[in-house]
């Protein structure tokens, strides 16, 4: 049994090292949920596999077809090791907008509100939870796909270290916007569409299935001005580039659209908490 | 003939209750639509980069995604029930159709709707009459060939979430082969070659779906139409047997609910 110690110590690092105490547990608790239930999370591989085996075939073809050995700078490998990274970012995904929506429209937010260490934190704290176990499982499954369809690809210790950190960025602001996405429903009747949206908007502009690189000029350029490129694209051009010249730009983009985000999230938020009604019960 | 108006009947009831939340309902079209567009997009993008892969172009993958999204649209639409029978087997929640007049396929079948269905079925009309440049020939081809395609994947459907009856649990199972239908059916034909084109034309009838109808759509080839027909045929009979035998190891929940 997992409890809060209280609220030790008073001001801002008081707080927020209850704050991260509070997430910390939630984050144990679900990491074991999810191990209990590795299974399900095995199957979710079925499905990732399925995806990489026809975009492999697909760019094959476009390779074979366009008698080209290189396509936009990368390699058949590369795009597919690519593949297998953004692939890993967006299949690990946790849909827990539905879970505020639900929270907010079933009253079960009132209760939620007033556990001691509050909501966003343990919904983030369970969302880092099952997040890492299923991005840990999609890049173990993509990795031993790519490996037997196309062998290895050459890439640097630093580059994939500073992937995988611009990758974990961008699973915080990930959170950030799909809790943003939930609280919406504090104002519309079903947020899921908007979820939607979100998702294969992000998945098509950040890259997903095509490398921005090889994006018509104009799309290209609207594409690396918005946040989806630097949570997608970004780290897994990162980790497969001889070097680290993108890095500045790439947590530059990924830093201000999280206070962006976070800022108007926050705001949001206040505004949200302001509108709950308690209804007898 | 009272079948068709029977199903008319339900899928009517249902979209009165689906449009008691209105919002819900019309989010949940629009969103289907703007999902299959950002598909669409997607094509766009890779065509616009690579004109033609292995003859393979725009135009086809439009024709692919038209007759895909109406079908699937129109399966889960009318016959949303297939898609959630493991999990109704699995809770013994049969019972209720078994003492009714008519078949209780037919029943359970039509029982349930998925509101994004139609916004899967209005993007593939729409798209298929806008972007396909159709002739009134085409037109109609279209129209059957896509109740076709929806014919096969309601069979498939209920043919996988039938294993319940066996497995117990099979959802997970049904909605991974689903979600490999969909993903197959919605490429192009010519990546898979071999063993997989076997099992796109067996396991996972992505070949009775889309590939065939889009070369009908192409070119009407009777010999291709009869062979789709004999599928179509077959998976029915198929799907309908293993439901029938699947129903006779069935075991009621004993489940207390109310239906207003």
């Amino acid at each position: 049994m997992n409890t809060f110690p209280g609220r030790a110590g008073r001001g801002v690092v008081g707080h927020a090292a209850y704050r991260v105490r509070v997430i910390q547990a939630y984050f144990v608790v679900h990491v074991r949920d999810q191990m209990a239930y590795l299974g399900e999370v095995a199957l979710g591989g079925i499905i990732l596999t399925v995806f990489l085996f026809v975009l492999t075939q697909l760019w094959q073809v476009t390779f074979r077809f366009q008698g080209a050995d290189t396509l936009g700078g990368y390699t058949l490998a590369q795009v597919i090791w690519y593949l297998v990274l953004t692939e890993a970012f967006v299949t690990s995904r946790v849909a827990f907008a539905r879970k505020i929506d639900s929270d907010v429209r079933t009253g079960d937010l009132a209760y939620a509100l007033v556990r001691p260490g509050g909501y966003v934190s343990a919904h983030f704290g369970a969302y880092l939870a099952e997040r890492m176990v299923r991005f840990a499982f999609a890049l173990m499954v993509g990795g031993v796909f790519a490996l037997l369809s196309v062998g290895p690809v050459s890439v640097g210790p630093v580059p994939v270290l500073v992937g995988l950190l611009a990758s974990l960025v961008a699973i915080l602001l990930d959170f950030v916007m799909v809790l943003g996405i939930g609280l919406g429903a504090f104002w519309i009747e079903d947020t899921s569409s908007i979820y939607l949206i979100y998702t294969r908007v992000s998945m098509i502009l950040g890259g997903l299935l095509i490398p921005i690189d090889l994006f018509p000029d104009t799309v290209g350029a609207i594409a690396r001005a918005l946040p989806f490129a630097a949570m997608i694209h970004g780290p897994a051009r990162l980790v497969l580039s001889p070097g680290l010249g993108e890095v500045p730009r790439l947590f530059a983009m990924l830093g201000g659209s999280l206070a962006l985000a976070g800022g108007v999230v926050w705001w949001e938020y206040g505004v949200a908490r302001r509108r709950v009604t308690v209804q007898g019960g | 003939m009272s079948v068709v108006r029977f199903t008319g009947a339900y899928v009517w009831a249902n979209l009165r209750v689906a449009l008691a939340y209105r919002g819900a309902f019309f989010s949940a079209v629009l969103g289907m639509v703007i999902n299959d567009a950002i598909w669409v997009v997607f094509w766009w993008l890779f065509f616009t980069r690579f004109p033609s892969v292995d003859g393979y172009g725009f135009h086809d993958i439009v024709i692919v995604w038209s007759i895909g999204a109406t079908a699937f649209g129109l399966a889960v639409g009318v016959a949303g029930g297939a898609f959630t029978l493991a999990s109704r087997i699995a809770r013994g929640e049969l019972d209720f159709y078994l003492v009714l007049p008519k078949p209780v396929i037919l029943h359970l079948l039509v029982s349930r709707m998925d509101p994004s269905g139609w916004g899967d079925a209005l993007f593939g009309v729409v798209v298929f009459a806008f972007l396909a440049s159709p002739t009134p020939t085409d037109a109609v081809t279209f129209v059957g060939l896509s109740l076709v395609a929806t014919t096969i994947i309601v069979s498939y459907a209920v043919a996988i979430n039938s294993l319940a009856f066996w497995t117990g649990r099979a959802e997970t199972l049904s909605d991974q082969l689903i979600f490999g239908l969909i993903t197959f059916a919605t490429y192009p034909e010519k990546l898979f070659t071999g063993a997989v084109k076997v099992v796109l034309y067996t396991v996972v009838p992505a070949g009775f779906v889309a590939y065939i109808p889009v070369s009908l759509l192409h070119e009407w080839d009777w010999g291709w139409a009869s062979i789709l027909l004999a599928g179509t045929v077959a998976s029915v009979g198929v799907a309908v047997s293993i439901f029938t035998v699947g129903l006779r190891r069935y075991q009621s929940g004993n489940l207390t609910t109310m239906r207003a």
